[in-house]
């Protein structure tokens, strides 16, 4: 590994402490200053629009967020695969543009499929 | 060694005083430009035409009580907010201001932004969960299925403009639009890019997430205080750096005659968030179907046919 590599995510790492020791800061400033209040139990009710809350929101969800995240990711892992073939494009030509097309028709196929089965439909 | 830290340090800081200073513009903007759709004045009171407003507000949120609700998974729920606002803080690094004016131009600039802008969402989800409330889980689990979906023709309007420059670093695709603004070789490419951006920051006509009339304020229901205000934050930020990053894709960056780069940056960047704060006062939310649909049957199909084009156009040119 050499050494700008390593600087680089040096930067990245010092970001993230500076970005969050800023952020820390600004909460004890306001944790200084604001006015304290006794907490009621009314007070700690999630709200619900005023309403007494039923029931347990931690609960099981629709499976079709499920469904869009596995989506995504086989479509997202298909197409990060393009990076390396856009930044080359240009010296490579025909042949390789080819190979793009036949590249892209896999993901549109899985998109058919995906439509035909209905699992897109949001319903 | 020890100086360079400090160096990154102060380059950290003043990169958080630009962010600051962009939301605390960007909100005072979008009140006055809501007033003046809605035939208003709006905000009056504070400085000459309440420009002070923003800080007045930064003010407030800090004096505001804290509510922590009682059944909350208290670890995620404090920590959520960093992970919300951080990540698009980082992708700052990568977008440069002016020649010259960049944190490091990364040789993999393009894919360290996608990859770092879309860590947000993971931020929003642990809010929407830890926080006991049923409007927030859906909240949190609606915005993840929106960037996630959105994601990926984002990430394929990009792609034609890695294939016209031939390189992923910010500073070379903002040099190689000298000629010609990618705007005029890739209208498409831009139209699509801003749309998914619009989904990605959960701005109006996509602020499912949030939909005041059916989730009371979806992910961030239980904040309070400067908790919800970092929340506030990172949504403004992320519409920033989304449109900064716009400006370096399609309009050429810092390039421009007359003014100075940066002003040229600034300008064309302030007139994208405009359009993005005009297009919330225009128009209608879409409901969860559309939306979906939008994405995989219009979106996606585009974008890969625009791919298509592009690359048959760098051939026979």
């Amino acid at each position: 590994m050499d050494y700008s590599f390593t600087f680089d995510y040096l930067i990245l790492i010092i970001f993230i402490l500076t970005g969050s020791s800023i952020l820390g800061i600004i909460l004890f400033i306001s944790s200084l200053i604001r006015p304290s209040s006794k907490s009621t139990p009314d007070k700690l009710l999630p709200y619900e629009c005023g309403n007494i809350p039923t029931g347990k929101p931690w609960i099981q969800f629709r499976i079709h967020y499920y469904i869009f995240a596995l989506i995504f990711v086989v479509f997202d892992a298909v197409f990060i695969f393009l990076f390396p073939w856009a930044i080359v494009f240009k010296e490579l030509g025909t042949r390789v543009f080819l190979a793009g097309i036949i590249f892209v028709c896999i993901p549109v196929i899985g998109l058919i499929y995906l439509t035909r089965k209905g699992i897109l439909k949001w319903i | 060694m020890l100086l360079s830290l400090i160096f990154i340090i102060i380059q950290a800081l003043i990169v958080f005083a630009i962010v600051g200073a962009a939301v605390a513009v960007t909100l005072y903007s979008e009140i006055k430009v809501a007033s003046h759709v809605q035939s208003k004045l709006g905000y009056m009171r504070t400085g000459w035409h309440g420009s002070l407003q923003g800080i007045a507000d930064m003010i407030k949120l800090l004096l505001k009580e804290e509510i922590l609700p009682g059944k909350i998974d208290k670890l995620i729920f404090l920590i959520a907010p960093y992970v919300a606002f951080l990540p698009v803080f980082l992708s700052f690094i990568a977008i440069p201001l002016g020649p010259g004016l960049i944190v490091k131009d990364l040789n993999i600039g393009i894919l360290y932004f996608l990859a770092i802008s879309s860590v947000g969402a993971i931020g929003i989800i642990m809010a929407g969960w830890s926080s006991y409330n049923k409007y927030s889980l859906i909240g949190g689990l609606r915005s993840t299925a929106q960037v996630i979906s959105y994601e990926i023709p984002h990430l394929l309007s990009i792609l034609p403009v890695i294939m016209l420059t031939g390189s992923l670093s910010t500073v070379s695709i903002v040099n190689a639009q000298e000629k010609v603004w990618y705007i005029f070789l890739q209208p498409l490419g831009f139209l699509i890019y801003f749309i998914s951006t619009l989904a990605e920051c959960n701005r109006t006509p996509f602020d499912l997430p949030e939909a005041e009339s059916e989730l009371v304020s979806g992910y961030h229901t239980e904040y309070s205080g400067m908790r919800f205000g970092l929340f506030f934050m990172a949504e403004y930020t992320h519409v920033i750096a989304g449109c900064a990053m716009a400006t370096i894709l399609f309009l050429g960056g810092w390039r421009g005659v007359f003014l100075p780069p940066f002003f040229w940056f600034l300008l064309k960047t302030s007139f994208l968030v405009f359009i993005v704060l005009l297009l919330r006062w225009t128009l209608p939310r879409f409901r969860m179907d559309q939306h979906m649909y939008l994405n995989w049957y219009i979106l996606l199909p585009l974008s890969l046919f625009n791919l298509i084009i592009t690359g048959l156009g760098i051939l026979l040119f």
